[in-house]
């Protein structure tokens, strides 16, 4: 075993620490050339956190979608990346810290906590393409869930901002929940109980991991429809929002606690 | 009748269908969060004679099997399915409806709205329209009023129906749901190589499965990577077919099912046994002969595997009881020497397990609705929220000979933006090609 998975993550997580310390500099001095520096660093250490997931892949002999450590690791990359590709002129300073601070506990977590020997033995029941598609959605939607996240915190940090900056804000989480919600629920919840069905032989169990997604998509759901249906905007939504994704957090890490059929991930 | 449209007005009721989704939110939290099918004392050591006494009260001890539980489930459901109904006529409207507009200060009002001079004759001008429209792949449709010709431009109408689709969902999954629990079955079933059982109550006819083979495969590094169970099936003395079942890959037969849940060692059915032969003074003859038995008549094949070796009958030290394998060699110093026979004894140095494999039998009918449901959750949450109905409306008047004035508004369903652009794009090329 050469751990360089692991090196590849927790030099990513120094790295992300060190963006997270220059941005709270950024956000207090407002310097052009900060945000230059940051931003440099940051997309060099999504390059290096791209490379742990390679070697992470290569250690395996598979793609690293199979465990806890596997899974906090490609989904703090996704936050940063979906950051990064999509999100990066919309979030200000503030917001860019946000985000980096949650790819780097979550990285840092997995890390520093939930490493796995990659030299251990893979489950059989795992070896299905349905692991891809499974976790990938998964983990995007739940990426965009944590862009929904950081919007509504600042949205609730700047409740006395300009009306502007509030439905720019208030808007941004509507279209990281509504990017989201469907990628969770074809990966989480229809390819989950398809999977499910060909692997255990039910597509529901009342597994505590899948009891917890289904209260993860309630709350999206309830999301939507007050954003929709009944067109409230503002702070009850953005509570909705970091409600749906401290549950996230929740239930990624609940099988830790609950067991049940989730458990080697 | 208006208790009818109270019914209906507080089964569509947003507020209520809300209240619903957060009490089934907080209920599953509870249920997933507090282990579930535990006895009241069981509770009240855990969580102490207060909360254990509540948790047990309020029924909170099996929440996904508890009637309360599913009375939501299925009003919720219920729900859904009314507020689907309500909002169809309106959905069809939107989605295939056909609308056109001659009013400039409406069209000024949309989301997106202007005015275009184009140096062409009127019918020029709407053909030009019509064609720049369908080249971004709108359908259109005309009509004339007077003097002014009316444009309506709509793409991806469909995808109004993606919240009915995504709420028609619910009813399959449910009702896919209760037919699995109320008319389905599953057994687990621990059977041993050669062995056989009937689906008989299960299957259409006497047809038995028969685990023939297992195998546990490992990589190139010694890893588990796979098992696999090699299982015939059997009417009478005829083979129907052979399977291989592995996990993510069940047995499928006339709507019963056959998964391969685990496997392990049967210490009490050893398959072989590794021996040593000793001479009557205690000298090792053979240290080691490995015999394949049938594990039934044990005794017997492994005397039987010596004389082949050796040529003659051996004596067996061998006490066989309830320890298993591992208690053979315990006896071989306290055996008593009158219960020798024969000039060689054997001792059992080790017995290879048989293997015990667990398999579950599953029946689930009416599975095509969960399937239904589960396309129709996919296909709907991606229709309403990934696509967008884009509709445009245009006028054109004639301004003046040979030149043509055309007022266009339009709005999008979703994503205002990408619609902004869009919009912006058609209304520059109307504006380039004129």
């Amino acid at each position: 075993m050469n751990w360089l998975d692991l090196r590849l993550a927790q030099s990513t997580t120094v790295i992300y620490f060190a963006v997270a310390v220059i941005l709270g500099i950024d956000a207090l001095l407002r310097r052009v050339r900060l945000r230059l520096a940051w931003l440099t660093i940051l997309g060099f250490g999504a390059g290096v956190h791209a490379a742990a997931l390679v070697a992470r892949g290569v250690a395996l002999g598979e793609v690293p979608f199979t465990d806890l450590f596997e899974y906090t690791l490609f989904m703090s990359f996704a936050i940063v990346l979906a950051y990064l590709l999509f999100f990066r002129g919309r979030f200000p300073t503030v917001g860019a810290l946000a985000v980096v601070v949650v790819a780097f506990l979550l990285l840092g977590s997995a890390s520093f906590l939930f490493y796995s020997d990659p030299s251990g033995a893979m489950m059989p029941a795992l070896r299905s393409h349905w692991l891809y598609i499974h976790v990938s959605l998964a983990a995007l939607g739940e990426t965009f869930f944590a862009v929904g996240f950081v919007s509504s915190l600042l949205y609730l940090a700047k409740r006395r901002a300009a009306p502007e900056v509030l439905e720019s804000l208030d808007r941004l989480t509507y279209k990281a929940v509504s990017m989201g919600f469907p990628l969770f629920t074809a990966g989480a919840m229809v390819a989950g109980a398809i999977w499910a069905k060909q692997a255990w032989g039910a597509y529901w169990s009342w597994d505590p991991k899948e009891v917890l997604s289904l209260v993860v998509w309630l709350v999206y759901a309830i999301y939507l429809h007050a954003r929709l249906v009944r067109g409230l905007r503002g702070t009850l939504v953005a509570v909705i929002s970091i409600l749906g994704f401290a549950l996230t957090i929740f239930t990624i890490f609940g099988t830790m606690i609950f067991g049940g059929l989730h458990s080697y991930g | 009748m208006r208790i009818f449209e109270r019914i209906f007005g507080f089964l569509t009721s947003t507020r209520v269908g809300i209240t619903v989704m957060v009490m089934l939110a907080l209920l599953s939290l509870l249920g997933a969060t507090i282990p579930q099918g535990g006895s009241r004392e069981a509770y009240i050591d855990a969580y102490g004679r207060f909360w254990g006494g509540v948790i047990s009260g309020l029924g909170l001890t099996d929440v996904f099997r508890a009637d309360y539980f599913t009375l939501l489930l299925v009003l919720l459901c219920i729900m859904v399915f009314a507020c689907a109904l309500k909002r169809l006529p309106r959905r069809i409207e939107l989605a295939s409806g056909r609308s056109f507009i001659f009013d400039e200060e409406r069209l000024a009002r949309m989301p997106r709205a202007g005015e275009i001079a184009v140096d062409l004759e009127q019918d020029e001008a709407v053909l030009h329209v019509l064609d720049v429209c369908r080249r971004r792949h709108y359908r259109t449709f005309r009509k004339r009023e007077g003097h002014k010709e009316g444009i309506f431009a709509s793409k991806a109408g469909y995808s109004r129906y993606g919240s009915f689709i995504l709420h028609l969902s619910f009813i399959f999954l449910l009702a896919g749901g209760v037919a699995s629990t109320r008319l389905g079955s599953r057994h687990l079933r621990e059977i041993r190589l050669g062995e056989s059982f009937a689906l008989t109550g299960l299957g259409p006819d006497s047809t038995v499965v028969r685990v023939e083979d297992f195998t546990v495969e490992t990589d190139e590094m010694g890893r588990l990577s796979d098992y696999i169970c090699e299982v015939t099936l059997e009417a009478g003395d005829r083979i129907l077919s052979r399977h291989t079942i592995r996990p993510n890959h069940p047995l499928d037969y006339r709507g019963i099912e056959v998964y391969l849940v685990s496997y392990a060692e049967d210490t009490e059915r050893p398959e072989a046994f590794a021996l040593s032969v000793y001479d009557s003074l205690g000298n090792v003859v053979a240290p080691h002969i490995f015999a394949a038995v049938d594990v039934r008549n044990y005794i017997e094949e492994l005397q039987g595997a010596v004389q082949a070796t050796l040529g003659v009958l051996p004596g067996v030290r061998f006490f066989p009881d309830s320890g298993g394998i591992q208690s053979y060699m315990v006896q071989r110093d306290v055996l008593p020497p009158d219960e020798v026979e024969g000039p060689y004894q054997f001792v059992v140095m080790y017995g290879v397990p048989g293997v015990l494999v667990t398999l579950e039998v599953v029946r689930e009918p009416l599975q095509g609705l969960i399937i239904a449901g589960l396309a129709l959750l996919t296909a709907g949450t991606f229709l309403s929220l990934y696509l967008s109905h884009r509709r445009i409306w245009f006028m054109v008047t004639e301004h003046s000979r040979g030149t043509s004035r055309v007022v266009l508004g339009g709005g999008a369903s979703r994503n205002p933006d990408g619609f902004a652009e869009e919009f912006e794009a058609v209304r520059r090329t109307l504006d380039e090609l004129a």
